[in-house]
């Protein structure tokens, strides 16, 4: 895996000044986070299967947006019907949550595919060593697995009982289930993309030792 | 309550490890929920029903206008209409960066997007004219905050879905606030630079020549400005619900956008759309999440026990403010304002009720402080967001900022607290609160 060295002085940013020589950066760089997706090349099958998954994600990123974009030309539409002429139409509201549920849950597994979910910590302020920092990161991958697989379960055991159950939605009587089952897939898509994210951490830590036992 | 505090204890250690906020909670609640021996498959249903509410539905509506505004092309549009006013003044740019922030923050409603898209273009700028790199990304780390404050404000629809409150009014208590406290830093920005012979200011120019800029950069802004105005004036007419003034901001910004600035393309527009998918993706994960660890506080009833030991603890409600006050500071240093938000009001909301304290009042205090928390390290996601864009080391913006915070921020969350007018006069004029 070829990075960017960020090892060397940086572009001056004050008025007057050379080069910023930064210690901090020098002495102990965090490591980049790893994703699902590998910054390194792959080869085999790991790499054909890549293929698949970006075809996977670039379809649940253009379902987003088509569902983002529903749901704000469902909910204008309400608005012109409610107080434009005076005939609020409510079978939209329902519609609107169901978009509203396709947007979230499918969400949830994008951002777990591009490593997009809002942390914060203090790693990487008390710690300096690269390997540490990463084989920590790897920890958090699999308690993240952990919990996602138990409510997952639980999620998607949820949404087959209503898809089961045949209940309809209280207006334009659909089946309940096609709301539910956005949780089906926004827990498998993201059990997934953490697996990925931990297999990748886990190369990215085997890579990192065999690099320093090159340099010894 | 002893499995409660381990399970939190076991919650921050996670966050400090960086573990994403949404899963550690997923883990506390796990633990909580085989710990006291309750059924952890109850908490889905409600974690689902709650987060698929239509009041939620303003969220992924409101961050989309936002950033189809920002794709559109406003940030420059603002900082050049703001400056006209205060451009030629030593420091003005300073303010020029507050304000711009604030309006920034009526129009996306998020402190990483103002960072992102002021900060991009402020914190260069001003280290051009001779601002000390610290200060001038201290001054865009503190500002985003504003973003929280002026509504739209994503965390106030949480705090409001979650609480069981009006969102409306959760939004209009911060506005007072918001606005002191941009004050309040263009203030402190002055003083702080009063003696700094290396600003390099415009040179002054005639008055009319002022009037003229003032003018034309207004007309440029026109659009961009006139849209918190729709969603608030929508609201609080009584026109629209916060959901339906989110799709018609969404749409206005899509028009301004495409057919005014001419900013937007569709392929930007699917982008930005996109975007704000994520954004909401990483939203509602940590809401889902969330949703499951207070439930099954709730079922254990721990938000009573918590109300109970800090009555306890004193009958004196300026002391037990005070230290709710802690309470909010400290969640706002290791978690996000969302999870704040809702933590606040599952755990800290009938505490507050109990001591008198309007629901209105405390949702500003909420807001107040959480922002205090988002750049107050150790985990300070707004401050290191600001850093990322000047690239400097910590030693070279902490003091700075703490003084920002410790002269501007904390004594505008104790205002806040002990004086309820300034967050409920809004809700009470314009909404009619009692």
């Amino acid at each position: 895996m070829e990075r960017e060295s960020k090892q060397h002085p940086r572009d001056p940013v004050e008025r007057g000044a050379s080069f910023i020589y930064d210690p901090e950066v020098t002495v102990a760089e965090p490591p980049e986070h790893v994703t699902a997706v590998p910054e390194w090349d792959v080869s085999g099958g790991y790499a054909a299967f890549l293929k698949i998954e970006k075809l996977y994600a670039k379809l649940l990123a253009h379902g987003l947006a088509l569902f983002s974009i529903c749901l704000a030309v469902l909910m204008f539409a309400q608005v012109v019907l409610r107080y434009g002429l005076n005939s609020p139409f409510v079978g939209i509201e329902e519609m609107a949550l169901l978009f509203g549920a396709w947007i979230y849950f499918p969400a949830m597994a994008y951002v777990s595919r591009q490593g997009e979910h809002i942390h914060g910590g203090i790693l990487t302020l008390v710690v300096s060593s690269p390997k540490i920092v990463q084989t920590v990161r790897l920890i958090m991958t699999l308690l993240s697995i952990v919990a996602c697989a138990v409510f997952g379960y639980f999620a998607i055991k949820y949404a087959f009982f209503e898809i089961e159950k045949g209940r309809l939605s209280s207006y334009l009587r659909w089946p309940k289930g096609i709301w539910s089952f956005s949780l089906v897939i926004g827990f498998a898509g993201t059990l997934l993309a953490l697996l990925m994210q931990a297999a990748n951490q886990f190369i990215d830590i085997r890579m990192m030792q065999s690099k320093g036992a090159e340099q010894c | 309550m002893l499995i409660f505090a381990i399970a939190i204890a076991l919650i921050v250690v996670l966050l400090l490890l960086e573990m994403p906020i949404a899963f550690a909670f997923g883990i506390g609640a796990l633990v909580f929920g085989i710990g006291t021996g309750s059924n952890i498959s109850f908490l889905i249903p409600y974690a689902y029903q709650t987060t698929t509410s239509f009041a939620l539905l303003a969220l992924p509506l409101f961050v989309l206008a936002g950033t189809i505004m920002a794709e559109g092309g406003i940030s420059n549009r603002l900082l050049d209409f703001v400056n006209a006013f205060v451009g030629r003044i030593k420091g003005g740019l300073g303010a020029v960066t507050i304000v711009t922030c604030a309006l920034f923050g009526a129009i996306s409603g998020s402190s990483s997007a103002a960072i992102a898209a002021i900060g991009q273009i402020m914190i260069p700028r001003m280290v051009k004219e001779g601002y000390p790199v610290g200060h001038a990304t201290a001054l865009v780390a503190c500002s985003s905050v504003l973003a929280l404050m002026i509504p739209p404000s994503i965390p106030m629809i949480v705090f409001a879905v979650t609480g069981g409150l009006s969102v409306g009014a959760a939004f209009l208590s911060t506005v007072i606030p918001g606005i002191m406290l941009a004050l309040l830093y263009i203030i402190l920005n002055f003083v702080f630079l009063r003696n700094n012979d290396e600003i390099q200011v415009e040179p002054k120019l005639p008055m009319a020549e002022v009037r003229v800029k003032i003018f034309r950069s207004g007309k440029e802004a026109f659009w961009a400005l006139l849209m918190p105005l729709i969603i608030l004036g929508t609201i609080y007419g009584g026109i629209a619900t916060p959901t339906e003034a989110a799709a018609i901001a969404l749409v206005y910004a899509a028009v301004v956008g495409f057919f005014i600035y001419r900013g937007l393309t569709p392929a930007s527009f699917w982008k930005g759309t996109i975007q704000a998918a994520i954004t909401t993706g990483s939203i509602i994960t940590v809401l889902f999440f969330l949703f499951m660890m207070s439930r099954s506080m709730v079922l254990q009833q721990v938000p009573g026990q918590i109300a109970d030991l800090l009555l306890n603890l004193s009958e004196n409600k300026i002391l037990l403010l005070l230290l709710i006050n802690l309470v909010l500071l400290l969640m706002g240093m290791i978690v996000d304002d969302i999870s704040g938000s809702v933590l606040a009001a599952v755990v800290l909301l009938p505490v507050v009720t109990e001591l008198g304290v309007h629901p209105i009042h405390f949702a500003a205090i909420v807001g107040t402080n959480l922002g205090l928390g988002n750049v107050s390290p150790p985990c300070a996601p707004m401050l290191y967001m600001a850093a990322g864009v000047s690239k400097i080391t910590l030693d070279r913006y902490i003091g700075i900022t703490l003084k920002f915070l410790c002269l501007g921020h904390l004594p505008m969350v104790l205002l806040v607290t002990f004086l309820p007018e300034l967050s409920l006069f809004l809700p009470k004029m314009l909404m009619g609160i009692q």
